[in-house]
């Protein structure tokens, strides 16, 4: 290995398999699926999602949750987790302009933006809440964030769709290498189960209709899949340098080695039919880290459960690191929390390299014949693992790879 | 305490998610954690629970939960 690594030393976690990293870790290991039906989606083409579960604003034990969009909040409490155990106290930094936040969404706040768009259709102008913006735009998850924390440092928020959580924590890994920062918190919030979405998504036929079952409807790499379960949640990380984690006399959880990003050029949904973004992302990353494809031990897949992408992304994972490579998807338990998806998983990839365990892909049973990778299913597999690789692809042909190594 | 401070107390708890106990009289808006957007925000919670208008002048002239209750108590007089 040759690479630059950043020290993960902190993660934080709100996902629809629990509020915290423990919850979300033990009941992705275990392979327990959260997708269920939900009244509020009552009257739309599909019924079920992946939603974080009793999660409200008095879990954040904090006044002033009203003004945050559910992303923003998710963003917040993910954020507090990962910095407590980083042993970082927000507000008592060295140098807050040393501080770092970049927080990706997909959505934004769009619950907010639909709810004020309906007021101003049914009610007028008049009634348009002032926090509609504040709440609704796209950057705010990182903006609150930054408040929250009281950080100083470069504040971005990458909307490179389902991949802005990994691009979050890529651009994060480069703002501690190029020396821009000390400490960067770093991941993606999403909260997207709304009408508009779930009917758009609906719409373009790419969510999972088995209705009759939604405990098994998010089946990534199985024959029979059909579409994917929308999710929800947010994942963020600490990141700074090993050096800087040192000399603060702290263990790091993992290090991200390698980033790779790129584009499909192709088509706005459709991946490229022979992965060649995908790829390209997959290949930037390893050079990156000074690797090669069979130094990979574990993938943590995009694997979103919809017909074309787990075929040509298990296509990618094959020609760059081998038919033995395990791979596996924890969209089967999380659902697909779109802007989240990539810190989410980058995370679990963390967790992966540090505990030795790979999480399986629930759901799945039968795995598609066209998949001529080893994909863990049926339970968690127990064994070292040096590094991972953690994909995320977006709409727009926008991807992102994560290699993420054992400390 | 009157039964308008009492609504108007409901409004703030139910908006904007404080603990009753610390919306008093002489609790101002900073104190409550609350900016010029909450104070617009405030203003159309009253007018859609309590039916009273407030006009952004007369938020301009407030700065604590007792100025609103006397606010309220001022125009639901003139409704009636």
């Amino acid at each position: 290995m040759t690479g630059f690594a950043a020290a993960i030393t902190g993660i934080g976690m709100v996902t629809p398999a629990g509020i915290g990293v423990k919850e979300s870790w033990d009941r992705v290991v275990e392979g327990r699926p959260t997708a269920a039906h939900h009244s509020d989606l009552d009257g739309l083409p599909v019924t079920m999602a992946c939603k974080v579960p009793d999660f409200g604003p008095a879990a954040l034990g904090l006044r002033g949750a009203w003004q945050w969009d559910r992303y923003s909040q998710f963003a917040i409490a993910a954020a507090r987790e990962a910095l407590d155990q980083a042993g970082l106290t927000p507000g008592s930094w060295v140098d807050s302009a040393r501080v770092a936040v970049i927080v990706g969404s997909g959505a934004g706040g769009t619950a907010t933006l639909e709810e004020q768009h309906r007021t101003l259709i049914e009610e007028g102008p008049s009634e348009v809440s002032p926090m509609t913006l504040p709440m609704g735009l796209l950057n705010m998850a990182a903006g609150q964030v930054a408040i929250d924390i009281g950080a100083n440092g470069p504040c971005m928020a990458p909307c490179t769709a389902c991949a802005a959580g990994a691009s979050a924590i890529g651009l994060g890994r480069d703002l501690i290498r190029s020396g821009l920062a000390d400490i960067v918190v770093a991941g993606g919030a999403e909260a997207p189960i709304t009408p508009l979405y779930v009917s758009s998504f609906a719409r373009m036929r790419a969510l999972s209709r088995r209705l009759d079952s939604p405990g098994t409807a998010s089946r990534p790499f199985d024959a029979s899949r059909d579409g994917f379960v929308l999710g929800e949640g947010a994942g963020i990380v600490v990141l700074e340098s090993e050096e800087h984690a040192r000399a603060r006399g702290v263990a790091p959880v993992a290090r991200v080695i390698g980033y790779g990003a790129s584009a499909d050029a192709h088509h706005v949904t459709s991946p490229h039919p022979e992965g060649k973004g995908a790829e390209l992302a997959v290949r930037a990353a390893l050079a990156d880290a000074g690797l090669t494809g069979r130094d990979i031990g574990y993938v943590n897949a995009h694997g979103t459960s919809t017909p074309l992408n787990d075929v040509i992304e298990a296509g990618v994972i094959q020609r760059v690191a081998g038919t033995d490579v395990q791979v596996s998807s924890t969209k089967g338990v999380t659902g697909h929390p779109l802007g989240a998806a990539g810190s989410i998983e980058a995370a679990f990839a963390a967790l992966t390299v540090h505990h030795g365990v790979i999480p399986p892909s629930a759901s799945t049973t039968e795995v598609d014949p066209r998949v001529e990778v080893d994909v863990v299913h049926g339970a968690a597999r127990r064994g070292r693992v040096d590094v991972a690789l953690s994909n995320s692809f977006g709409f727009g042909g926008q991807n992102a790879a994560l290699l993420i190594a054992s400390a | 305490m009157s039964s308008v401070h009492d609504s108007v107390v409901e409004v703030f708890v139910a908006r904007f998610g404080l603990d009753p106990e610390t919306v008093v009289a002489d609790a101002n808006f900073d104190d409550l954690g609350l900016d010029s957007l909450s104070q617009i925000e405030l203003a159309t919670a009253l007018k859609k629970r309590l039916g009273i208008v407030i006009t952004d002048e007369e938020l301009s002239e407030i700065s604590v939960v007792g100025d609103i209750v006397a606010l309220v108590e001022q125009k639901g007089a003139a409704v009636r």
